[in-house]
């Protein structure tokens, strides 16, 4: 049975990753897993008196978003398992990738140009560090890809 | 009927003709800035100098008490009455450090500054360094709203704006009874202890008797009555009468002599309305007494714009650019120590709640000055000469026509190139229908208590009761379709929800250590606890939209 693993954070593309993600699970038959990863690092500014009150909000903050999609895949009559992990973004999702031995990793990408400290290419260039790193293909959705799930 | 009676009767129909021309042409003033991008002081100030240009065309004579008894209390508390003490509670230290120690200090900048530039004599020195610190942000706070600036920064630009607004008029006030027996001849004794203990006295007084008026009101009326105009009328009572009892409280305790700040106990009163009252109201009332309010503002402040205007000639303003120039030149230098230096001091004070530097900016640049100052000035006439109070009413109009043009119609490119203005099409559609959702429900509540209390009709709360379910369906349809499309608003929607259940979580702590439920050791390990989630979750949200690399 092929694993597909879904990481999520929320923002622009989630719900079209999410909904991609569901789809071809159902297509395939395949196992499907959300994943979030806490990484307060990614935050600008996070004092160290902070870090542990930031990682606890980001925990709960990616509880929330792992059960939203996993009632998504739900209501497709899709089970689905969550995971949250901690610690670099990049490296944990590859760790993941491996542990689970997953087959394909579904990322959703931001609406238009990131304009951020990445740079544009910024998720082709992430999805390029965890092909790099874990050996697995990953496929990028864009938020305007339409998905209709057929709910069994 | 004699002629005395007739007289008098003729003068108050030539004010009452003065009032409506006034009032006509604030109208017409809203009217045409509803049309154009410009906040509605800077068209005022325009329209008043518009006036200047023509002295004699209004007659309306109001005296200096009446317009600090009348038309500043009006603006204060109509202030606070949207202050959340929630969010002004997380800011006091930096809000009481820039309203205190930062007016005192642009008092003295200011007033030092001009005093050996233009050689003005002290006491009205001073009284000009007091009345120009009080800082007005109606029209930087329309831009904050347009631009979608975060409440943090709203509040720390409203909240130093009220309580400096009442520390500048305390000072003032010390400042022309120091001129007053200057002039009468008296000995100009003054003493910086003494002075400093009447401000403490004056200002913390005016502050108790705002508040326990104010819990009065909110608690015993507001709560109890449930009749909008009996509530409303009970709100002007209360503003106009904390002013009051605050200025005559020697009299009504057998002190003579014993003032304390009635501009303060408007404003501790107006927090009370706002923060307490407004949550024991039914929704109409809060309507009523937001309309209410919101239209005695507009009407005190088109009158203080413009009678400014009708007191200044034009011709005046050339002559006193030297005085003007200097007046805001003074101004910029204090206004840049108080916001940097208090700044980095809050900084130090408390590190985990400093203020951002890009903060410090729109604050610094959006220092405005506006209603009370031009009320204060306007009141100069009867402590010093007419040629000094002329001068420095003239000083006074000039800076306010400098803030207000100058700083701001250029505070919204400053805001947009800080990027502090993060309102995007699909938040603002976003907003809008969670309003309209969070309204519908609150008319569904509102029809229900009704019903219980035997108003409504079965028939007809059964009918509208259908109408407003119907009506909230469509709402919720609408904006989760709008979730669809935009899911990253999703994530904003959650931020807000789960900072609003830490906020409740504080509350209900607090109320279970008022209870005794629990001891002060573990009440302060869970705040601080709650506290340093509230701020991981700020952190979390001023972090959005960074780190877009992977949904």
């Amino acid at each position: 049975m092929r694993k597909l693993v879904c990481a999520t954070r929320g923002g622009e593309g989630s719900r079209a990753a999410q909904l991609a993600a569901i789809a071809q699970a159902q297509a395939e038959n395949a196992a499907l897993t959300f994943l979030y990863v806490v990484d307060p690092h990614s935050l600008a500014g996070v004092d160290e008196s902070l870090e542990t009150a930031v990682s606890a909000e980001l925990r709960w903050m990616g509880q929330t978003l792992l059960q939203i999609a996993q009632n998504r895949a739900r209501a497709a009559g899709l089970d689905t398992e969550i995971c949250i992990r901690h610690g670099r973004t990049t490296d944990q999702i590859s760790q993941f990738l491996q542990d689970t031995q997953a087959d394909l990793l579904i990322l959703g990408t931001p609406r238009g140009t990131t304009a951020n400290v990445f740079g544009d290419d910024a998720i082709e260039q992430f999805a390029a560090a965890i092909r790099q790193q874990a050996k697995i293909p990953v496929k990028l959705i864009h938020p305007d890809t339409v998905t209709k799930l057929t709910i069994q | 009927m004699n002629l005395r009676y007739l007289a008098q009767e003729g003068a108050l129909i030539q004010q009452e003709l003065g009032f409506v021309i006034l009032l006509s042409i604030a109208a017409l003033v809203a009217i045409f800035v509803r049309r154009i991008r410009l906040p509605y002081t800077v068209a005022l100030v325009l329209v008043g100098l518009l006036l200047s240009l023509f002295p004699n065309l209004i007659e309306f004579e109001i005296s200096s008490e009446l317009i600090l008894a009348l038309l500043v209390p009006p603006l204060l508390f109509e202030a606070t009455l949207h202050l959340p003490w929630g969010g002004l509670r997380r800011d006091l230290l930096p809000v009481l450090l820039l309203a205190l120690v930062g007016t005192l200090i642009g008092t003295f900048i200011v007033g030092g500054m001009v005093q050996q530039i233009l050689n003005i004599p002290w006491a009205a020195a001073i009284a000009f360094g007091a009345l120009i610190s009080a800082t007005d942000p109606v029209a930087v706070i329309a831009f904050f709203r347009s631009l979608g600036v975060s409440k943090r920064l709203t509040i720390l630009v409203e909240g130093e704006s009220l309580f400096n607004d009442g520390v500048a008029i305390v000072i003032f006030n010390i400042a022309v009874a120091a001129g007053a027996a200057s002039a009468n001849g008296g000995t100009t004794y003054f003493s910086l202890s003494e002075a400093l203990l009447e401000f403490i006295m004056v200002a913390f007084g005016g502050l108790a008797v705002g508040l326990v008026l104010g819990y009065i009101v909110s608690s015993i009326i507001l709560k109890n009555v449930d009749d909008h105009l009996i509530e409303t009328a009970t709100t002007v009572a209360l503003a106009f009468g904390a002013f009051l009892m605050a200025e005559a409280f020697g009299e009504l305790i057998n002190v003579p002599g014993l003032h304390l700040s009635g501009i303060l106990a408007v404003v501790a009163a107006g927090l009370m309305v706002g923060n307490i009252g407004s949550y024991n109201t039914s929704p109409t009332t809060k309507i009523t007494l937001n309309n209410f309010w919101e239209f005695l503002t507009f009407v005190v402040n088109s009158l203080v714009f413009l009678l400014i205007g009708i007191r200044i000639a034009f011709r005046q303003l050339t002559p006193n650019l030297v005085p003007i120039l200097v007046a805001v030149l003074a101004i910029l230098v204090s206004r840049a120590i108080i916001v940097y230096a208090l700044g980095w001091l809050n900084g130090r004070l408390q590190p985990r709640n400093h203020i951002p530097t890009s903060y410090r900016h729109v604050m610094f640049w959006g220092g405005l000055r506006g209603a009370i100052s031009l009320a204060l000035a306007l009141t100069l006439t009867d402590t010093f000469s007419p040629e000094l109070a002329n001068e420095l009413q003239v000083m006074t109009f000039g800076v306010v026509l400098f803030t207000l043009l100058v700083q701001g119609l250029s505070i919204e490119q400053l805001i947009k190139r800080l990027g502090l203005g993060h309102k995007s099409p699909q938040q603002v559609e976003q907003q809008r229908q969670q309003t309209l959702l969070y309204t519908k429900q609150a008319g569904k509540t509102e029809l229900a208590r009704l019903r219980q209390e035997g108003i409504l009709s079965p028939e007809i709360w059964e009918a509208m009761d259908a109408v407003y379910d119907a009506d909230i369906v469509r709402h919720k349809a609408d904006l989760s379709v709008h979730l669809q499309q935009f899911p990253e608003l999703e994530q904003a929607m959650y931020l807000q929800a789960r900072l609003d259940m830490l906020r409740a979580e504080k509350s209900a702590l607090a109320d279970a250590a008022q209870r005794g439920l629990v001891g002060e050791e573990v009440q302060h390990a869970l705040a601080r606890q709650l506290n340093d989630q509230v701020a991981a979750l700020e952190l979390i949200q001023a972090n959005r939209g960074l780190g877009d690399e992977k949904e």
